[in-house]
């Protein structure tokens, strides 16, 4: 027998071959770790993909922590935050196609769909097509665009197989998350390679979703390595007859995990993607003597590469230290726009004494923006880099066996005039042998400007006011815009009633200041001929807000083959002009509906027959004219063996379509149809 | 940006992961002699505080191509052929002679307390919410059991009693 490293008996004498994922309990507990893992989940029962505590490594196995000493604290969950995980199965259960709607899954995220390829998703409210203060990451790199702050959704179809879990927090994360985490967090982590191993071939055809096909690779390197590589072709077609949202996405990447030493790992990680979309602008914004709808092409390509070192210290404690780079370059509405981000993070993790568990960590990102001037949306300068530098550090102090206490702070610089601090304080307590975790927290974070708030050059509005001469509306970016700013207060509860009851309560109070705006500026005349008459619309930062809600989700499983999942958002939200204001157009979007409740069904019919319901309904939105929707999503599969599973699902099945957003900007809403599609998935 | 996740799980259950080091132990212990036969065994002497955990960590696994398996017994006698036993906390008072009954290359791993100072040969212990390993080696050694040094590198080498 071997004794100079750990053997790998599951590898020994030929390939693992991959199964399916096999129906797991998946009710989650989740502990705040602040570390690098920021959360770690525990799985009542093996997750599917999740990696056995057996297949660890010694350092591995020194290193986990003991969630309690007793099986029943076990299930104990003590996040001072608002949390939420959608796991693997969550997401293959649900029947969705793209990561959007597998984000409706969780209570408190507003995901809608605004046309095939474009979607509006926020928590906590000022959701829009733009909505910019949910921070979003994917195996820690940060997918937040630092041109227009906020996540093009249509950029991120990655195979939902690929996804281990995601966290959503909501309620401000900045002390640990950085800037931007405002209103949210949702944190994407991906499978390791070392869970999927062997290939897997995944064909869907359908009515709206007319082709996703995913081909999957993974095998072993060596004793101590393990890779895989993915492609997926994504075709949709146009939201019903006369519309012009079709769209497709070719993506394929790879990940890569090592141990290198029984103590540092490595994992890295890339990928490609190419988009072609197609969109409608409604072009009445513009005063044009042309139709007012107008077909467009949106053209993206990009890439992503990412490597992370894990360093387990001999006293139990851990560093990392992470970069990546992501470019993309995207043709929207003919005007190019190109943005490359940098970034390189340390942290380390460790306990100092019996009461503290600290961490703090170090980070870098450099971004470059580029908007090709003489369009009618531009930046000034047209080319700029931004360095954001930041640091930050948080100690959970336990100052009874069940009480602790969190405190941190981040401070972060982007140049003279925006920086910031963001701290947060953060206490739980657990009664009852951490059956019942009650906790409450103040938190403050800063949205940074991006170059839409500090550079953009938007035509509203061209108007003939006489001969030669036209009046331009023009919305003109502010470099001395300051940070949106947020002081929120929380509260929850959340409780293990018995083995197949949770609940989560959270409760929220948060006041918005310098929230962006546009004011009017004194009009400016440019000579030439044309004559201009600009008349400025500028950014600045005159509105504030107080906004108030809370989340309930609820998952019951009144017996083992029957799990019930229900979720309940509610959001007040009053948003003010300053007394400072002259004549504001909010660019504050307040496109979220005051109440969201989901309720999903998840049957076991046989061992291999699952049937999965999902009901959402969506209030109306305040001050809008869409009314509240229905979504009704079906699913149903069966497993031939452990290799083979076949489903149908159908999605939106209550109506024939449903606008869900309306118009965002310029863009033409498409709706979401009722469809159907057939799924066949095969391992070997 | 910040706090990539970790895909491996980074907490779990005490008896999770000292069901997982028992498993482990087979990788970073050599014993002297073959003892054949078709399966390879971990035994627990006395009340099982393992759950469903040491079940499902050497579910399906084999060590040297052979099938492992786990025995329970309240016997010292029935684990002889098991190259690891367990010996749970409940036999505190019994420990001197279920140590004595059993051959002296079964590697005896314990949670109770004095368990490598009594004369086990491997203690686990709870310490800031991590599991920690003692190691009596004088009682390995005289069982001929050679652990390897990376075991040694992460555990405390305790002077103990050899029954």
């Amino acid at each position: 027998m071997s004794v100079s490293e750990e053997s790998k008996p599951r590898n020994v004498g030929g390939r693992h071959h991959p199964k399916l994922p096999a129906e797991t309990a998946d009710t989650f507990y989740v502990r705040w770790n602040h570390g690098r893992v920021g959360l770690f989940v525990l799985l009542a029962g093996a997750a599917a993909g999740q990696q056995n505590l057996a297949d660890a490594s010694l350092e591995q196995l020194l290193n986990t922590q003991v969630t309690s000493a007793s099986k029943k604290e076990e299930k104990l969950s003590g996040i001072a935050a608002a949390v939420f995980v959608i796991g693997a199965e969550d997401i293959r259960r649900s029947g969705a196609t793209n990561l959007p709607d597998v984000l409706r899954l969780a209570p408190g995220v507003d995901v809608q769909q605004v046309d095939a390829s474009v979607w509006a998703i926020s928590i906590r409210g000022f959701n829009s097509r733009f909505s910019n203060k949910v921070l979003v990451t994917i195996d820690g790199r940060s997918v937040y665009s630092p041109s227009f702050s906020g996540v093009y959704w249509d950029q991120q179809m990655l195979p939902l197989q690929e996804i281990e879990r995601i966290e959503v927090i909501r309620g401000p994360g900045a002390t640990v998350w950085g800037a931007n985490a405002v209103n949210g967090v949702i944190n994407i982590f991906t499978k390791s390679a070392k869970s999927t191993q062997g290939t897997t071939l995944s064909a869907l055809g359908g009515s709206q979703t007319q082709t996703l096909d995913v081909a999957q690779f993974g095998a072993v390197a060596g004793s101590a390595g393990a890779y895989r590589v993915f492609g997926q072709f994504n075709r949709i077609g146009n939201s019903g007859r006369g519309a012009n949202d079709r769209w497709s996405s070719s993506h394929g990447g790879f990940r890569s995990d090592w141990d290198l030493t029984g103590r540092d790992s490595l994992t890295l990680t890339g990928d490609l993607f190419v988009n072609r979309e197609h969109a409608t602008i409604r072009s009445d914004w513009l005063d044009s003597p042309w139709d007012t709808l107008s077909r467009q092409q949106v053209d993206s390509w990009g890439g992503s590469l990412m490597a992370r070192w894990d360093h387990a210290t001999r006293d139990v404690g851990q560093t990392s230290m992470q970069t990546s780079y992501t470019a993309y370059q995207r043709t929207e509405f003919g005007v190019p726009e190109k943005v490359k981000e940098f970034s390189l993070e340390f942290q380390h993790h460790c306990r100092l004494g019996n009461r503290h568990d600290v961490v703090w960590g170090l980070s870098l990102r450099e971004s470059s923006t580029d908007v090709a001037p003489g369009y009618v949306v531009g930046f000034s300068p047209p080319s700029a880099t931004n360095l954001w530098l930041g640091a930050f550090i948080q100690d959970e102090i336990r100052i009874t066996p069940s009480i602790s206490l969190t405190l941190g702070d981040r401070f972060e610089r982007a140049d003279s005039l925006h920086s910031q601090d963001e701290p947060s304080a953060r206490i739980a307590w657990m009664p009852g042998a951490g059956r019942h975790t009650f906790w409450a927290s103040i938190a403050n974070a800063d949205r940074q400007p991006s170059r839409v708030d500090t550079s953009i050059q938007l035509d509203l509005q061209t108007t003939n006011v006489g001969p030669n001469t036209v009046s331009i509306l023009r919305v003109v970016g502010n470099p001395q815009v300051k940070n949106e700013q947020i002081n929120d207060y929380e509260a929850g509860y959340r409780a293990a009633l018995a083995q197949e009851l949770t609940v989560d309560i959270a409760g929220f109070f948060s006041r918005y200041h310098d929230l962006c705006t546009w004011e009017p500026g004194p009009p400016t005349m440019l000579p030439g001929s044309p004559l201009q008459i600009v008349a400025p619309l500028m950014v600045g930062n005159l509105a504030r807000a107080g906004n108030y809600g809370g989340e309930i989700s609820v998952n019951w499983s009144p017996v083992s083959r029957w799990r019930l999942r229900t979720g309940y958002s509610y959001l007040h939200a009053t948003v003010v002009q300053d007394p400072s204001a002259v004549l504001t157009t909010a660019s504050v979007s307040m496109g979220f509906p005051q109440n969201q409740i989901q309720l999903r069904s998840l049957v076991n019919l046989s061992r291999n027959v699952e049937f999965d319901q999902t009901l959402f309904y969506t209030a109306r939105l305040p001050g809008g004219t869409l009314p509240g929707h229905a979504r009704l999503d079906l699913r149903l599969s069966r497993r031939f063996g452990e290799r083979l599973e076949a489903s149908i699902a159908g999605q939106n099945l209550l109506r024939n379509r449903t606008f869900e957003f309306g118009d965002a900007y310029n863009l033409a809403a498409g709706p979401a149809m009722r469809s159907v599609y057939g799924r066949i998935t095969w391992a070997f | 940006m910040t706090t990539p996740g970790n895909s491996e799980s980074q907490a779990a259950g005490e008896y999770e992961i000292k069901a997982a080091f028992l498993y482990k132990f087979f990788s970073f212990v050599q014993w002297q002699d073959d003892k054949g036969g078709a399966s390879e065994c971990i035994g627990i002497i006395g009340r099982d505080p393992f759950g469903v955990h040491l079940d499902e960590a050497v579910k399906g696994r084999t060590v040297n191509g052979r099938r492992l398996v786990v025995v329970r017994s309240k016997n010292s006698q029935d684990l002889g052929p098991c190259r690891i036993v367990f010996i749970s906390s409940s036999e505190q008072k019994d420990l001197a002679s279920i140590l004595r009954k059993l051959p002296p290359d079964v590697l005896t791993v314990g949670d109770m307390p004095e368990f490598c100072e009594r004369g086990g040969i491997v203690a686990l212990e709870l310490s800031e919410q991590r599991v920690r390993i003692r190691i009596n080696l004088e009682a390995a050694q005289r069982g001929r059991l050679q652990v390897s040094s990376r075991l040694l590198s992460v555990a405390k080498v305790v002077a103990g009693a050899i029954q």
